[in-house]
């Protein structure tokens, strides 16, 4: 058992380096919090870790060096990482009062059912400043924090000069595109993508013609080799040239394209952008210092950093501004990529996700 | 003549045969706490979640799709079972009869796979049967095919991850059984005239039938639950009932449904076994002493 | 335990069946063997991403593997769970197979059943279901909570083994030690037990195999303490499948099979000093 005390604290390793801190906001902010919790400095070593459960891989290993390292430098609060967010594995926790995370980073298509059936706490926020964050990003049980696209993508290997599909509608044109295609395995996102396919402009997408959508899919059905289950699955196939069009999160596809020129690319026309939210489970363990580092997490700086890393997008209007210039064309919140997207209807997701998905469940086995 | 009767029918109780029965007592105590109490929370959460009442199994018998899952669920673990058992037997049995090097190799052959997690092995036969996979690149290099065979995100190849995966342990389980079968019976009938494949037949395969029944039980019933395999490398009709069952759970958000399939699937598991216990007679095979006066 | 030696066997020529047999089992064996060739060389690649063939060769992925606590310590709590797992599975499902066996249960099928129905249940399900129960045990997180689970689930496997190893037993060798005069116990650990080994070596084996690969209960209990390497391979599974999974995979093998030479060797050297070709024991 002790060893896994020791590895509980190996894993997340203080540095106890000096470190001349060059956040400005975000380290007045954490004193601000810190000071008003009443923290004197001489308790901070023997404060309670605070769990955040994130989506593991890249994106933890991002987030430890931006957020979690800082956040232990500047606060001598320990972060322990969990991974990854699973909602079933949240509900079981709240329900049964043993809540094991204390921020959990929640995908927009589970925070609906996540407030309906009351598993996050209300922010608090006197200890979380959002003033500076996108007020569509700011509800009272999240804070919005990464926005990432769904981008039709493309292998290189096949469509190298540029002669690669740039609409819905030439992704659903099997004639003039004939290529091996994947889709992902739920109604999610693909029913925009079959109304903007089918020829409706982003502001009549919502409320969802659902009908229409299937009617529409109906088309694509015959033609699509992969339904692809996990979003590791078309980046894989898609680099390896197994498929030759699909959707997937960008941010992967470019860090890959990128930095190791893997034979991928992606367009950002008609993107659907979604957003992932900083969230406290009901019941958890460590609520201030949760709050704390929720807030530490929004500062400009932070955000500007992650963007740097990983091509997420900010919601910290003055974090663009300390992005470099060559990651602003890959966020999906830069003004030049925003205004070409369909930003995604959470409220709608909400209601008829179930219902929804389940359709497709049956609409795929038939 | 009566006495002698009513003695012989009486069934002796040998005193070796008493006591046995408390063996079970930790093997039941275990499946009481671990198994029985999650197992009845999930029958309740299978008729009050998402409203109170019958409505989840209602649903789950009268879509005919879910009826499509559950068959395609079963026919998939048979056809595994059956080419597990086709390709193991050969296995099993050289494995019995291999002496140093060789033995070593096909020991090595057989337990190499278990250490290849999952997901690698996934990836793995991506590479290999892939459009432009190493079966594909082979064939067009040696100009048998033009066009690439379509290998991935079928039937195929799901039977072929789920065979690899489950081969060792059908080979493991007809090895134990077939070692204890004394290869003294066999020459003793090539000795009094019969072939081998004569012997093999009427002597060796009986004799090994505990064996092909535990093998192919553990190898059906674990066939049963797989999810990630066909998910990952199947098409979209090749949807398994444990893969439903976990969409309800992790993205439908609805426990209640999935609890409610995976009791029909636990339902419909041991109404099969029972049957083909009925028919097959597992019982007889696998360990059921009768009373036999020796 | 070496099969007396009978009479030396004179040379038989292999018969049309053995060669056919032969012939089959070698080309099982290779295609049992087949994922590894992809495996190995895909762990010396040099991008993050999993890539056949490599483009470029590095030692990265195994590097990463052995700086992270992270996968060092989820291979040690996936070993100690295996071990744990295998050793209670092989206990309680050998106890069960022979009191199904011997004892005269009305409900024989039934309890057979009953024994296997962990192996019917969707881990999803199962996980849902004990991590309340759990929870308030504080089983959380904890190896031995693994390992309860585990163990029930596993025991199925030692149970079918050792039952179809005790079909073929023949009744008389034990009759036979009792009635020299050893106890019902001593009958067992002595005569019964060493003539089933290899159904019990083989269900222990597959039982831990079983619990050194299970994936869906260790997201669930594992928490942040109990870490098994499943888990942490499924780790990042929404961007990326992270190609230290195949370093892993490759280091495992390459030591699996670097034990086995150093046995074969070892075990060569014993019968060449014994003198003999060795039996099948051996």
């Amino acid at each position: 058992m002790s060893r896994s005390k020791q590895g509980k604290e190996r894993i997340t390793m203080m540095t106890r380096r000096t470190f001349l801190s060059r956040t400005g906001t975000g380290a007045v902010v954490v004193g601000v919090a810190a000071s008003e919790l009443g923290f004197p400095a001489v308790l901070r070593a023997q404060k309670a870790p605070l769990v955040v459960c994130g989506w593991g891989g890249t994106t933890t290993a991002a987030q430890r060096e931006v957020y979690f390292r800082p956040f232990e430098r500047e606060t001598g609060i320990k972060v322990v990482e969990a991974s990854p967010t699973n909602y079933p594995k949240l509900k079981a926790m709240v329900e049964s009062n043993n809540v094991e995370w204390d921020v959990v980073d929640t995908a927009d298509r589970m925070i609906f059912s996540g407030i309906r059936e009351n598993l996050f706490e209300r922010l608090d926020l006197k200890a979380i400043d959002v003033s500076k964050i996108d007020p569509r990003y700011v509800i009272d049980h999240g804070v919005g924090h990464k926005a990432w696209s769904t981008l039709l993508s493309f292998s290189t290997r096949k469509y190298a000069s540029g002669n690669h599909p740039k609409s819905w509608a030439e992704l659903y044109d099997v004639a003039k595109f004939p290529a091996v295609r994947s889709l992902r395995n739920a109604a999610f996102d693909n029913l925009e993508i079959a109304l903007m396919a089918d020829g409706v402009p982003f502001d009549k997408i919502y409320p969802i013609d659902v009908d229409r959508a299937f009617r529409v899919m109906g088309r694509i059905k015959p033609h699509v080799k992969v339904w692809w289950q996990v979003d590791a699955q078309p980046v894989q196939l898609l680099t390896d040239g197994e498929i030759d069009l699909t959707t997937l999160s960008a941010a992967r596809i470019i860090a890959l394209r990128d930095k190791e020129g893997a034979k991928a690319d992606c367009e950002w026309n008609q993107g659907i952008v979604h957003m992932d939210w900083w969230t406290i489970p009901r019941g958890a363990k460590n609520k201030d210092a949760a709050m704390q580092f929720i807030n530490f997490a929004i500062g400009a700086k932070q955000q500007a950093a992650m963007a740097n890393q990983i091509p997420f997008g900010p919601t910290n209007r003055d974090a663009l501004p300390l992005v470099k210039p060559e990651v602003l064309r890959n966020l999906p919140t830069s003004p030049e990529n925003l205004k070409r997207q369909l930003l995604s209807d959470r409220t709608w997701w909400g209601e008829n996700l179930t219902k929804v998905e389940e359709r497709m469940k049956g609409w795929l086995l038939s | 003549m009566a006495t002698e009767l009513a003695i012989r029918a009486a069934p002796v109780r040998r005193p070796w045969e008493t006591g046995w029965g408390w063996l079970l007592l930790p093997c039941l105590a275990l499946l009481a706490g671990i198994f029985i109490v999650p197992l009845l929370q999930l029958g309740a959460t299978s008729v009050t979640q998402p409203e109170p009442g019958w409505g989840n199994y209602v649903r789950a018998i009268t879509t005919p799709v879910y009826w499509r899952v559950f068959a395609t669920t079963f026919n998939v673990a048979a056809g595994v079972t059956l080419v597990c058992l086709l390709l193991g037997y050969p296995l099993a049995y050289v494995l019995t009869t291999a002496r140093g090097h060789w033995a070593a190799v096909l020991w090595a052959a057989v337990l190499i796979p278990f250490w290849t997690s999952l997901l690698v092995r996934t990836y793995a036969w991506m590479v290999i049967l892939g459009r432009r996979g190493i079966v594909n690149q082979t064939l067009m290099a040696l100009g048998l095919r033009e066009v690439p065979l379509d290998l991935l995100f079928n039937r195929f190849s799901v039977t072929v991850g789920m065979v690899h995966i489950l081969l060792p342990f059908m080979v493991l389980c007809l090895y134990a059984a077939m070692r204890g079968i004394d290869r003294g019976l066999l020459l003793a009938a090539e000795n009094l005239g019969a072939r081998p494949i004569q012997a093999f037949v009427r002597i060796f395969v009986p004799l090994s039938l505990p064996g092909v029944v535990s093998g192919s039980l553990i190898v059906f019933i674990t066939a049963l639950g797989f999810y990630i395999t066909p998910a990952l490398l199947g098409g979209r009709r090749d949807v398994m009932i444990a893969l439903l069952i976990d969409d309800y759970v992790s993205q439908l958000f609805n426990w209640g449904m999935g609890a409610a399939l995976a009791f029909l699937l636990l339902a419909v598991t041991l109404v099969v076994f029972l049957l083909a216990n009925r028919i097959l007679g597992f019982d007889t095979i696998m360990g059921a002493r009768r009373d036999e006066t020796t | 335990m070496r099969r007396p030696e009978g009479p030396p066997r004179r040379r038989i020529p292999p018969s049309g069946l053995a060669i056919a047999f032969g012939a089959a089992s070698i080309l099982v064996a290779l295609f049992l063997v087949l994922p590894v060739f992809v495996v190995i060389p895909v762990s010396f690649s040099g991008s993050s991403f999993l890539e056949f063939p490599p483009r470029s060769l590095s030692l990265r992925w195994y590097r990463e593997y052995f700086n992270s606590h992270t996968w060092i310590d989820s291979t040690v709590n996936s070993a100690k769970v295996g071990v744990l797992t295998s050793v209670l599975a092989t206990v309680v499902g050998t106890g069960a197979a022979l009191a199904i066996q011997r004892a005269r249960f009305r409900l024989r099928s039934m309890l057979t059943g009953l024994i296997l129905s962990p192996m019917i249940l969707p881990h999803i399900v199962l996980a849902i279901s004990i991590y309340a129960v759990f929870a308030r045990l504080k089983l959380i997180g904890s190896i031995w909570g693994l390992v309860a689970v585990y163990t029930v689930l596993a025991t199925p496997f030692v149970y079918l083994n050792v039952s179809a190893a005790l079909q073929s037993l023949e009744p008389a060798l034990e009759q036979a030690a009792m009635s020299l005069g050893a106890t019902r116990w001593r009958a067992l650990w002595h005569v019964t037990l060493p003539l089933i080994r290899p159904g019990i070596v083989s269900g222990a084996l597959l039982a831990m195999i079983f619990a050194f690969d299970e994936v869906v209960i260790a997201l669930f209990i594992s928490g942040t303490t109990a870490v098994t390497l499943p888990k942490t391979m499924w780790d990042g599974i929404r961007t990326e499948i992270n190609p230290t999974i195949a370093a892993v995979s490759s280091f495992l093998i390459m030591a699996y099979v670097g034990l086995l030479a150093a046995a074969s060797a070892v075990r060569a050297r014993a019968i060449a000093r014994r003198g003999g070709r060795g039996t099948a024991d051996d």
